[in-house]
């Protein structure tokens, strides 16, 4: 199995992101924005849920 | 990811944002999205370069497939939690939460 190669460490700085995202609410037509991780900074604590593609063929 | 939905108040109660991540393109998102009737939080597309972000939380696979993996990053911008799960599973919930109820 070819498994990731390198892992952060616990309270590492997270590497900052911005990426092209649906609306706030995913499935319900918001418009689609731009979500970057360093914007919660100081705001809210995030959870980033990683996941395998959705639609993945079989 | 569905299984969020039902968790959505409580990490609104924990001042926590979810965002759900993968590699597809944002209209593929949205659309199966849709097809769960829709979520209450945002997916992000990490497809350009393909995988990229997932990378740099070292969660992309050697054959191209992202781990099922939750971080969980404070007000600071800090890593406070990793939860790396084989793809046919769901990280527990219970222990995010409770990851987040330490961010006090």
């Amino acid at each position: 199995m070819a498994k990731a190669i390198w892992k952060l460490a616990l309270g590492e700085e997270a590497p900052d992101f911005e990426l092209q995202a649906t609306g706030d609410t995913a499935g319900k037509g918001g418009p689609k924005k731009k979500v970057r991780l360093s914007d919660y900074r100081g705001r809210k604590s995030v959870v980033l849920a990683f996941f395998p593609a959705t639609f993945t063929p079989v | 990811m569905p299984s969020y939905e039902e968790d959505l108040s409580e990490f609104e109660r924990r001042n926590a944002q979810v965002l759900g991540i993968s590699t597809d393109l944002v209209h593929a998102q949205e659309a199966w999205a849709k097809t769960m009737g829709g979520l209450s939080y945002p997916l992000l597309a990490d497809n350009w370069p393909y995988g990229y972000t997932a990378a740099q939380y070292g969660v992309l696979r050697g054959d191209g497939l992202v781990e099922r993996s939750i971080f969980v990053v404070d007000k600071a911008g800090k890593i406070a939690y990793i939860d790396i799960h084989d793809i046919g599973q769901q990280p527990p919930t219970d222990k995010i939460m409770a990851a987040l109820d330490k961010l006090k």
